[in-house]
């Protein structure tokens, strides 16, 4: 009995040891209060770019012990529940994107037991190209098939370009996970907003100025102090055909100018083409000359972060100099047509025509005067007090609408939501191929091709754009050559000037003089022009147009060698 | 489907010809022999112009509204030359504006009008808006449903 306590007392010390000892071996759970350790890092893809969204785990002997998604400029920060007890191994997941681990040495455990934070050194996912990818790149590429062959309108294939990537993306990825291209929120993230809102700003003030007859009122003042000289009208109408242009957007100001040139025709008993066709080339280089002058700029400068002065002090003046290059060209082959000297109208046609072409909204005008001079001051201002052009076109386009009261319904349906639909479908398109990965690769072999060559790069992009744009539509294009741009800016040396922006904005929007079907001004023109009784065929739009965008375009590139 | 514009003139309608046109250098052939059909009859002739925005249905441009108004008003101008041209020539004219699908404006107005002749352009002009099978197609259909006779010109 005597013996046997102190036998007990040791079997009990040594089960308390071996329980210690063992608790001591678990690991310990984080006491309320005490800061969790944490791991942190960054992730990019072979182009640099920061990979957002990726699931990354931090895994202690093959459990995870803290998980965390990587932010948009690809850092993560993952809380650890406990401290890794025998190695420490990051683990990351993204699709379109190979798994990717990174394994801590035993200094990196010493070092995250100290300090309780461990900095992975930025990591480079490699790029998988997935069944998605294909789906995405054939999506986008039938996208452009639709518009370029006009079998769907250009809203419903950009929406149903969207849906097919959503399709393939919910329906076909539990079948195959390969087919996964991005989910709804993440389509979401590449909506831009602020050019959804810009546009919206600008359409709304355009449907008020547009009801007020100021362009056709201009029009015929043109006719009337020209008095018959034919070229003098021409350039006239050409002048303020880029000036609206520049200030509005282009289609519009078509749909506005084409009519009352017609009639101005008609009345001089001219070939109209000899109008129309100046016109509407006037009208696709003026639309380049300001942030807001085509749906193009706007795109790049929300991508770029371009303000309303860049464009001014960077394109403004090569964009000038086109258009009088582009002024000269017209009056060269069209002078047969100049030489005419205009008929006398008869007095009922000449009543019809000042009719047609009167001010039918006097006190609209001024209100709508007063507010687009006080948007112009804030868009060149507005960069100071941090003011983004989205937010001055609501503003401006708010007050209009408060100060003159119309007819909301009204207003609404001069909206053009099908571009703004179309803007949606696109982003999420242009999104899938970013997703996918298709853009980092066309960046890297055009980062290949042009090396370290800014000339060369700012030569290959100014035409490749204006070329392509003759055939395939221009805002899709310029949408999905951004990142690329932005790729190139960042790699190539000098190019942080943007001037490889400015070099999309020159070849995509003058490269719609290229073709009948390179800009929707084309289309609009055209049509009008046919309801009259005069077609404009793609040879005939392409004899006159394709030299003048080979003009254009090498005095927009010669401009950005001088600028830059 | 709306209808923009009105007959100006006056007079029977039923004694008339009626020219569909857009005006335009291709179209002055048709619009001759409209006038000639009229002198012969001794009719009086009325210039029809339909504005048809089919052809904005592929762009990205939404606002048709304005669209209308701004052909309508350049259809009454071209229309208002070729009255003029037709006056010029002692016969008497008018015109009328539609806007919509032209195939539909064209019948629903000859229903309305229900004039002696259609004057329509032939597509040998090369700047017609039908070729010769839907053309033929349509002459049939205007004389079925409505009973007027159309020349091509």
């Amino acid at each position: 009995m005597h013996m046997a306590r102190p036998m007990k007392f040791v079997l009990t010390c040594t089960g308390v040891l071996i329980t210690a000892g063992l608790l001591l071996a678990l690991p310990m759970p984080l006491a309320a209060g005490e800061e969790a350790p944490t791991v942190e890092g960054r992730l990019f893809d072979p182009q640099g770019e920061p990979v957002t969204g990726a699931h990354v785990a931090v895994l202690d002997d093959g459990e995870a012990i803290g998980e965390a998604e990587s932010n948009p400029d690809g850092s993560f920060l993952v809380d650890l529940e406990r401290l890794p007890q025998h190695s420490v191994v990051v683990h990351i997941q993204r699709p379109h994107f190979e798994d990717r681990e990174w394994r801590g040495t035993p200094e990196a455990l010493v070092l995250l037991e100290n300090d309780n934070h461990l900095y992975v050194s930025d990591l480079t996912m490699e790029r998988r190209v997935t069944v998605g990818f294909w789906v995405a790149t054939l999506t986008f590429v039938g996208l452009l098939v639709l518009i370029a062959m006009e079998k769907l309108h250009n809203t419903l294939s950009a929406l149903l370009g969207m849906a097919c990537i959503f399709l393939v993306s919910y329906i076909g990825a539990p079948i195959n996970p390969d087919l996964f291209i991005l989910d709804f929120e993440r389509a979401l993230q590449y909506i831009n907003f602020e050019v959804f809102f810009l546009v919206l700003g600008m359409m709304i003030v355009i449907g008020i100025v547009e009801e007020t007859g100021i362009f056709q009122w201009l029009s015929y003042w043109a006719y009337r102090i020209s008095r018959g000289r034919v070229w003098l009208l021409a350039v006239v109408l050409m002048c303020l055909t880029a000036v609206a242009s520049a200030l509005l957007d282009n289609v519009t100001t078509m749909l506005l100018m084409t009519p009352i040139s017609l009639q101005i025709a008609l009345a001089l008993q001219m070939n109209p083409m000899a109008l129309l066709i100046p016109e509407v080339l006037a009208s696709n280089v003026g639309g380049i000359a300001t942030l807001i002058g085509t749906p193009t700029n706007i795109l790049i400068g929300s991508y770029a972060g371009l303000s309303f002065n860049d464009f001014l002090i960077n394109l403004t003046p090569g964009v000038l100099i086109s258009q009088l290059a582009l002024i000269v060209y017209t009056q060269i082959v069209f002078r047969k047509e100049y030489r005419a000297v205009g008929r006398s109208l008869s007095p009922t046609l000449a009543t019809k025509l000042a009719e047609n072409a009167r001010i039918t909204k006097p006190a609209v005008l001024g209100k709508a005067g007063v507010v687009f001079v006080a948007m112009l001051i804030l868009f060149a201002t507005g960069e100071r007090f941090h003011l983004g052009p989205a937010v001055t076109a609501l503003i401006g386009s708010i007050l209009l609408l408060v100060w003159i009261q119309p007819d909301v319904d009204e207003i609404m349906r001069a909206v053009d939501w099908t571009t703004l639909l179309f803007f949606i479908g696109l982003f999420v398109c242009v999104g899938a191929l970013e997703e996918v990965g298709l853009i980092s690769q066309l960046a890297v072999l055009l980062g290949n091709l042009v090396g370290e060559r800014l000339l060369l790069a700012v030569g290959l992009m100014t035409y490749a754009a204006a070329f392509l744009s003759m055939v395939v539509a221009n805002i899709p294009f310029t949408a999905a050559m951004l990142p690329v741009m932005a790729y190139l800016t960042r790699t190539i040396p000098g190019a942080g000037s943007n001037v490889l922006f400015y070099a999309l904005s020159i070849g995509a929007a003058m490269g719609g003089n290229g073709s009948l079907i390179g800009a929707s001004a084309n289309l609009v023109t055209a049509g009008i022009a046919e309801r009259a009784g005069y077609p404009i065929t793609y040879k005939m739009f392409m004899r006159y147009g394709l030299p003048s965008m080979v003009i254009t375009v090498t005095i927009g590139l010669v401009w950005l060698f001088i600028r830059f | 489907m709306d209808q923009i514009g009105q007959a100006h003139g006056s007079g029977d309608i039923a004694g008339s010809v009626v020219c569909a046109t857009r005006g335009g250098a291709g179209s002055e052939a048709t619009v001759q022999g409209a006038i000639e059909l009229a002198r012969e009859g001794g009719l009086r002739v009325t210039f029809l112009y339909i504005a048809d925005l089919e052809f904005m249905k592929h762009t990205t441009m939404g606002r048709t509204g304005r669209a209308a108004e701004e052909l309508r008003k350049m259809g009454e101008f071209i229309m208002l030359t070729l009255v003029e041209k037709a006056q010029e020539s002692g016969i008497e004219a008018d015109y009328a504006v539609r806007q919509g699908r032209f195939r539909e404006e064209l019948l629903g107005y000859l229903e309305e009008a229900r004039p002696a002749v259609l004057v329509l352009g032939s597509p040998k002009a090369g700047t017609a808006l039908l070729d010769w099978s839907r053309l033929e197609h349509l002459m049939q259909e205007i004389e079925e449903q409505t009973g007027v006779r159309v020349e091509l010109v």
